[in-house]
């Protein structure tokens, strides 16, 4: 050994000790996942990059603590510095790459019924993913009810150029919606080719750039817009949103069920409305009962991401068009934080786990 | 399991033959795949081309063959024939279960 020694530490002791450091969701160590980056040894002074595979990491602060303690029991080190970065996963088959070549993920947004707050969802999960310092776009592909402006408080107007549309920013999120291409009280009333073409123009038309995540609002259901955006691009995966009530979460199966077929992966289920904390006494009402979503989750085997409570907050922070995961400390922004963890965690899985699209050859 | 093809080669000998995530490997004949189209103009009309071999062939009738595909999102796979047809989307799970392998034809059928 002591290829690389340095006063007595060396690089393999730091890397060998940092092996019993695991990620919890991809169940690897970080060496072997490759997170260990820029190790510098001077002296008795260890500094190292800890590159994560999302800004929004559930456990960054876990694995950062953890990194520093295994390193500083080493003999002879006195001082660790651990930087945490990130490089946001991606798995792009030829298929995406063509249509969107800078967008590293795609994750829909889809219930089974409406009302469920699919937009504020899908909002509020852009708007938290980017505030933990991930590029994101946030594309409304709820034609028949487009949402996504009111509730980001988008005011301008994408910029049309002769073949490509370019977004516009709003909350630091790119956004596209059909509301912003149909007059005021005029209504979508289209049939299935003329919604696939859509779908394919706010992909391939859309100057999204490079993004980490791209949050794709549906509208409920299981029709032409999920079928056609499902078969256009090959998904990261699809988050289910639901209220805890038995009706709401029978038709979410239902979405489910479609999403398993397309085999697009199911990144976990969120409840939404999920209590209501009186703000006059603090008791707390379960309106539409509570815990279903997480009781279905488990029934169904996947991932239950968090639960959001029905707050008057969230209502005014949507109808003014500043989403409500923007609003510091209050119960129901952190509620969208962890949801947007929970979510980027399990794309990272996702992106390590999903089979690798078949090689087709002539 | 659920299925999925690893690999897939348009002009193998005798046809297009993939590779499934099993280990399941199977040679679909072009007439074969052909004249089992999914695509809402093949299943509700009569075939618009005459795919199985003409027992008394008067001129050199063209061969039914598949001249490119593409992936269709994380499920399916698209064929463009060589007569211009290309609307069938075959689903994995679908080209599974028409598997012509004498194995799969004694479970399925």
């Amino acid at each position: 050994m002591g290829l690389f020694k340095k006063d007595g530490i060396d690089q393999t002791t730091v890397l060998d000790a940092l092996k019993s450091v695991k990620d919890p969701d991809l169940q690897r160590d970080v060496v072997t996942l490759g997170f260990v980056k820029e190790l510098q040894i001077e002296g008795s002074r260890v500094s190292f990059n800890l590159e994560l595979t999302t800004p929004a990491c559930p456990v960054k602060d876990q694995l950062k603590a953890e990194a520093e303690r295994v390193v500083s029991t080493i003999p002879g080190v006195e001082s660790v510095a651990v930087q945490m970065t990130f490089k946001v996963t991606s798995k792009l088959t030829p298929q995406a790459r063509t249509l969107i070549p800078e967008v590293r993920n795609t994750i829909a947004v889809a219930s089974g019924k409406g009302g469920v707050g699919k937009s504020t969802v899908a909002a509020n999960l852009a708007v938290a993913l980017m505030q933990c310092g991930a590029k994101v776009g946030l594309m409304d592909a709820d034609v028949y009810g487009p949402s996504i402006p009111i509730l980001m408080g988008a005011s301008e107007a994408p910029q049309v150029t002769q073949d490509r549309i370019l977004p516009p920013l709003a909350q630091g999120v790119k956004m596209i919606s059909m509301g912003y291409f149909l007059p005021k009280n005029e209504a979508v009333i289209w049939r299935g080719p003329m919604l696939h073409k859509m779908i394919q123009q706010f992909l391939g038309e859309v100057e999204w750039g490079e993004l980490d995540y791209l949050i794709i609002d549906l509208p409920p259901g299981t029709g032409d817009i999920q079928l056609s955006l499902c078969q256009t691009i090959p998904l990261t995966g699809a988050v289910i949103v639901s209220t805890p009530q038995d009706l709401a979460l029978e038709v979410a199966s239902k979405a489910i069920a479609m999403f398993r077929k397309l085999q697009t992966p199911i990144l976990g289920i969120v409840e939404n409305m999920s209590y209501y904390l009186c703000p006059h006494c603090g008791e707390r009402d379960e309106i539409f009962g509570h815990g279903g979503a997480r009781a279905a989750s488990q029934r169904l085997g996947y991932p239950f991401l968090g639960e959001i409570p029905l707050n008057p907050g969230i209502r005014r922070n949507s109808d003014s068009g500043r989403p409500a995961v923007l609003e510091v400390e209050t119960p129901y922004s952190q509620a969208f934080v962890e949801v947007a963890s929970a979510t980027a965690a399990q794309v990272s899985i996702a992106n390590f786990t999903a089979p690798q699209a078949p090689v087709i050859e002539g | 399991m659920i299925f999925s093809p690893t690999s897939i080669k348009l002009s193998a000998p005798g046809g297009v033959l993939v590779h499934w995530n099993d280990g399941h490997e199977v040679t679909y004949s072009y007439a074969y795949l052909r004249e089992r189209c999914p695509c809402a103009g093949c299943r509700d009309q009569p075939p618009t081309v005459k795919v199985t071999p003409d027992p008394f062939p008067l001129f050199g009738q063209e061969v039914i063959r598949v001249t490119g595909a593409a992936p269709v999102g994380h499920y399916a796979i698209q064929f463009n024939w060589n007569d211009g047809h290309s609307t069938g989307i075959y689903s994995y799970a679908y080209l599974r279960e028409i598997c012509p392998c004498q194995q799969c034809a004694g479970l399925s059928r």
